[in-house]
């Protein structure tokens, strides 16, 4: 039964995403619905959880009924609009296969791999008690803050100012204490199934993304990488917001990269969903969507009188989502946990801040070479493939400017070690955004480099 | 050469996730088939085990004091820990686990304590004790 409340959940946010990208873009077919799916799933949770944050600060509960409020106005509206302004409608259409893409059997084989790995991350989820030591920030923090939103029908000063870290961005509790009202219970061990959920739709999204453009054989191998790697295996199913914040970044990069070759003007709302679901779940979300915002204006230069405003107009509404939150948490003076030292210690810190950022970035022990091997396919593209060279600066400058974010965070933190294989040190877990991003990209790049196939998907 | 380089990269990505698939499904595997074995209970009391935490007083703390209920968690030099982790962990692990039961950092009409001083509490009715660790309810 709890399960079946979990399942519903998430069929609300596969729902409500569908019908965002239906007034965004319209579906040619259930096939292309399908195929984008993920990223329905992925907007979907940002949009319904970020207004619950809203509803909270406004003394609402995040209850079944609420929730099922909130789906209804925005699929009301993504339907509604989306058949006025008569955008395609989804016929019985077969969708574009890859046949005749290189290597499609080894591709599909890889692909196969990474459904038996997901699984298996599934049968381990299931089960996953909640209270084992290498989750000490979920039960610490995050389900905790999760169980008095559920408990006290919404957030009570009084009691949540007692939480550690209270101040944090509350988007992750908002959508655990969701889905303990949707199970009928905070049931913790089956909330691992939910961070499970976000990581099959974040794979699912870039697949959809990317796929058929990219063949198969470039684009599961990267999964299949990100999949693997040792630090995602340690924390992905930890009901904490690292990863969630993750999955929202990377595939907003994924998004405005393709913005930046397709000049679709849903690829850049569908950002900007993202990244406000991203701004709303950690603090690193500022810094990685500045980072983004940033690289998108360097790489749309040469045509910033339309570019540009679609930006800022992106970065600005992404920014709003936050300030309900920030207004309720200033007014209960709750900190904003922003670690500050004196300038001479930040002197002293940062050469060593930035090698040990570069180590984790760029070395094996954590995420298997997956940044190094993004860089490769970016100066791929930007040597042989005219169609993604504006993504391969995005997704450079992306990665320079976050180098230089988690450098400065890192040597600010006088209560970090700059150790890079410490669990004192917050790096391992801040360099999942760029980790996912280049998994994301890096397929995009490679097809681009191949002979400039691009990725498209139905509605081109 | 532009194919030599695609083929490069991919190669890489894929030599490196196959190195590492077979261990990787090994740690899952290990990991599902540790969580099939532990009944609901030691799922609740796992992090408990690890942090060296008295099973008995954390399921005590369950049984005794009702929903809805404030208390406080006070730690001493009675506690005999394992590790400087315990005593760091309890009251986190505490307040979440005993949720809807309310944390009241020094106040609250409970007394959770681990190896406290007693004598510093005040007025208590003891409804369980063992080895240092007590709950208690305030009677002042």
């Amino acid at each position: 039964m709890a399960a079946a409340g979990l399942v519903a959940l998430n069929l609300v946010f596969l729902v409500v995403g569908g019908s965002l990208l239906f007034v965004a873009r319209g579906f040619r077919s259930w096939g292309e619905a399908l195929q984008l799916g993920g990223l329905a799933y992925l907007l979907g949770v940002a949009a319904v959880a970020v207004p619950a944050t809203w509803l909270l600060v406004l003394g609402v509960s995040v209850s079944a009924p609420v929730i099922g409020g909130i789906a209804a106005v925005l699929v009301a509206f993504g339907i509604g609009l989306g058949l006025r302004t008569g955008r395609p409608r989804p016929m019985l259409r077969q969708l574009r296969s890859g046949r005749g893409e290189p290597f499609r059997l080894l591709g599909h084989g890889v692909g196969l791999l990474v459904l038996l790995y997901l699984a298996d991350f599934l049968r381990a989820a299931r089960l996953q008690s909640q209270f084992v030591f290498s989750e000490w920030d979920a039960w610490s923090s995050w389900t905790t803050k999760a169980k008095s939103i559920y408990y006290l029908g919404g957030l009570q000063p009084h009691h949540f100012s007692t939480l550690f870290m209270p101040g944090y961005p509350i988007l992750v509790p908002t959508l655990e204490a969701m889905g303990f009202h949707f199970m009928g219970a905070p049931d913790t061990t089956l909330l691992h199934v939910q961070f499970w959920l976000l990581l099959a739709g974040f794979v699912w999204a870039v697949a959809g993304l990317l796929r058929p453009g990219v063949p198969g054989i470039v684009l599961w191998p990267f999964v299949l990488l990100l999949l693997v790697s040792p630090q995602l295996n340690r924390l992905v199913l930890s009901p904490q917001a690292d990863f969630t914040m993750d999955y929202f970044f990377a595939a907003a990069g994924l998004c405005l990269a393709l913005w930046t070759m397709n000049r679709r003007p849903w690829e850049l709302a569908a950002a900007g969903v993202l990244l406000a679901g991203a701004m709303c779940t950690k603090r690193e979300g500022y810094l990685f969507t500045a980072a983004l915002l940033a690289a998108g204006l360097a790489v749309t230069w040469r045509g910033w009188r339309t570019a540009w405003p679609r930006l800022a107009a992106t970065g600005v509404a992404a920014a709003l989502a936050t300030v309900p939150w920030q207004l309720w948490r200033a007014a209960q003076h709750l900190p904003d946990q922003l670690q500050g030292t004196t300038s001479g210690q930040l002197g002293v810190r940062l050469g060593p801040a930035a090698s040990s950022v570069a180590q984790i970035l760029l070395g094996h022990h954590f995420w298997l070479f997956a940044v190094p091997l993004g860089i490769a396919a970016a100066a791929a593209a930007l040597a042989f493939g005219r169609a993604a060279r504006a993504p391969a600066v995005l997704y450079l400058v992306t990665v320079v400017l976050g180098w230089v974010g988690m450098t400065w965070a890192l040597a600010a933190g006088v209560d970090y070690t700059l150790v890079p294989y410490s669990d004192q040190n917050p790096i391992p877990r801040a360099s999942g955004a760029i980790v996912l991003l280049s998994v994301a990209l890096a397929p995009l790049f490679l097809a681009s480099a191949l002979g400039g196939r691009t990725p498209r998907t139905s509605d081109d | 050469m532009r194919v030599a380089a695609v083929v490069l990269v991919v190669l890489c990505a894929f030599g490196l996730a196959l190195a590492r698939y077979p261990s990787a499904v090994r740690g899952l595997n290990n990991r599902a088939a540790h969580n099939a074995q532990l009944s609901a209970t030691d799922r609740e009391l796992e992090l408990a085990d690890t942090l060296g935490i008295s099973r008995s007083f954390v399921v005590a703390a369950k049984r005794l004091v009702p929903a809805g209920a404030s208390f406080a968690v006070v730690t001493g030099p009675n506690a005999h820990a394992r590790s400087s982790l315990t005593l760091t962990g309890l009251p986190a692990y505490l307040q979440n686990l005993l949720m809807p039961r309310i944390a009241l950092e020094g106040g609250g009409t409970w007394l959770l304590c681990y190896g406290c001083e007693l004598d510093k509490a005040g007025p208590l009715d003891i409804v369980w004790r063992r080895d240092g660790l007590v709950i208690a309810r305030r009677s002042g």
